[in-house]
């Protein structure tokens, strides 16, 4: 009986379907991770270099 | 065969399984770049600041008594505190330029103010007395408060805040170093006293830098990866900067590039909005804007210098706030001799809103009890001495005032090199 159950419940586990997810979550990586670099390089190319010249107040 | 966009948008679903297409896969999306984000900050650490080597710091030792946790004007880390050396007296010094001994062109000589005052004062408690000195050039009320509550966060055993006369209660510039704005954000936005010079203040991308960079140091580190990578473009690129003789034989910049060549929105103000002639004298220029600062009602610098005086208050910690002093011969014009008055009235009214036991305010501007100071301009010394022995008797006689057990007494001056 037991048995019986355990094979219905692997039946009725959703597939992961893997393979043709996989691209998917390949993209989400790269389209992260490029992000991430563009978002940095921003920051480092906006970040303030103005020459502090003191006028004397 | 593709046909039109909607062809294309088939093909790239098809190819990369509609990335982006679902609330979900933008989510993962978002930890993809939060994971990026830190792998880049921990596969390419950002250079570490040198700070023996930064402006206020260069020729000190290691072991100098004498600090400035300041980074440059424009760093989002705003400063570098070392953690609190137990067996050290530390005293956090902020102040603006008001705090050197400066030359002029006739006499005077170049020193630090909390420095000649550390060389009174080498030991308290027994314990070696060490400074941390925000010495902020330029500074205005708001830098100043951003820097008092680094300062205060850093629990020292003091803090003294040099309040300059001119910028004191003045609205021409509440703020000068707007990156201090984000390292100062933590330790402000737990004091709801602070919520309406936050939001005043502080822009969207203040905090929302603030709050990334308090993990992520890819976002932290961005001055330090602009350097080395202007350094790395500078070495690529065939186009040189030009000398400085060269750009000396330029004609003045007119209409735009001037507005271009200001480093600070205070230029523009000061030129098209002037107190005086633009092409007035150092000196007076800065006499209008002491008045300016003494104009009486409603101003944002006294609420930033209010809020400031109470997060001291608050604090717990012993703190003298003084009023920076001024060259008394500018005070023979009645005009500016009221004006001083007026700031030194408004200050007293501060500091009886914020009594505390910890915190001194000397609202009365030192040329007015001490003599011998000398000037290179109304606000910058050029004999500071008798202001030094000043200070040494004040931090002494404060600490005893808070804690009677407080062993501190200055060397005579003669004593000290």
């Amino acid at each position: 009986m037991q048995s019986q159950a355990e094979s219905e419940h692997a039946m009725n586990r959703p597939k992961l379907n893997l393979e043709n997810r996989l691209p998917r979550y390949l993209a989400e990586v790269v389209i992260g991770l490029v992000l991430a670099l563009l978002v940095v390089l921003a920051l480092v190319a906006t970040v303030g270099s103005v020459p502090f010249i003191y006028a004397g107040f | 065969m593709i046909r039109n966009v909607k062809d294309v948008t088939a093909l790239l679903d098809r190819r990369f399984g509609s990335a982006g297409a679902r609330p979900l896969s933008l989510v993962r999306i978002l930890v993809w770049v939060g994971v990026g984000l830190y792998l880049i900050g921990s596969l390419a650490p950002a250079r570490p600041v040198d700070m023996s080597k930064t402006h206020y710091n260069a020729g000190r030792t290691a072991n100098s008594p004498i600090f400035d946790p300041l980074l440059n004007q424009n760093d989002p880390r705003g400063w570098m505190v070392h953690k609190k050396d137990p067996s050290k007296f530390t005293i956090a010094w902020v102040g603006t330029s008001t705090m050197q001994n400066v030359r002029s062109a006739t006499a005077g000589y170049y020193s630090f103010i909390p420095a000649d005052v550390r060389a009174r004062i080498p030991k308290i408690d027994g314990k070696s007395v060490h400074i941390n000195m925000y010495l902020l050039e330029g500074g205005r009320s708001m830098d100043v408060y951003n820097a008092v509550s680094s300062a205060i966060a850093s629990k020292p055993d003091l803090i003294m805040v040099d309040l300059n006369p001119l910028w004191v209660f003045n609205d021409r510039a509440v703020q000068e170093w707007d990156a201090l704005n984000g390292p100062a954000l933590g330790h402000m936005v737990e004091d709801p006293a602070n919520w309406p010079l936050l939001a005043a203040l502080d822009s969207p991308s203040d905090v929302a830098l603030a709050l990334g960079g308090t993990h992520l140091s890819s976002l932290r580190d961005r001055w330090s990866y602009a350097q080395q990578l202007h350094d790395a473009m500078a070495n690529l690129s065939p186009l040189k900067l030009p000398s400085a003789a060269s750009l000396a034989k330029q004609p003045p910049p007119t209409g735009l590039a001037l507005i271009n060549a200001w480093s600070t929105s205070l230029g523009f103000w000061n030129y098209y909005r002037p107190l005086v002639p633009s092409n007035a004298s150092v000196g007076t220029q800065q006499e209008a804007l002491m008045r300016e600062d003494a104009a009486p009602g409603p101003a944002m610098s006294a609420d930033i210098t209010s809020t400031m005086l109470g997060a001291l208050a608050k604090s717990k910690i012993p703190s003298v706030a003084y009023l920076s002093p001024v060259d008394p011969s500018a005070l023979v014009n009645p005009a500016n001799d009221a004006a001083m008055g007026r700031i030194e009235s408004r200050l007293k009214q501060l500091a009886d809103q914020h009594r505390s036991p910890n915190l001194l305010v000397q609202p009365q501007s030192a040329e007015r009890f001490l003599s011998g100071l000398t000037f290179k301009d109304l606000a910058h010394m050029t004999n500071s001495k008798p202001m030094v022995d000043y200070l040494a008797g004040l931090v002494c006689s404060h600490l005893t005032a808070v804690n009677p057990a407080t062993e501190c007494s200055p060397k005579p001056r003669a004593s000290t090199p």
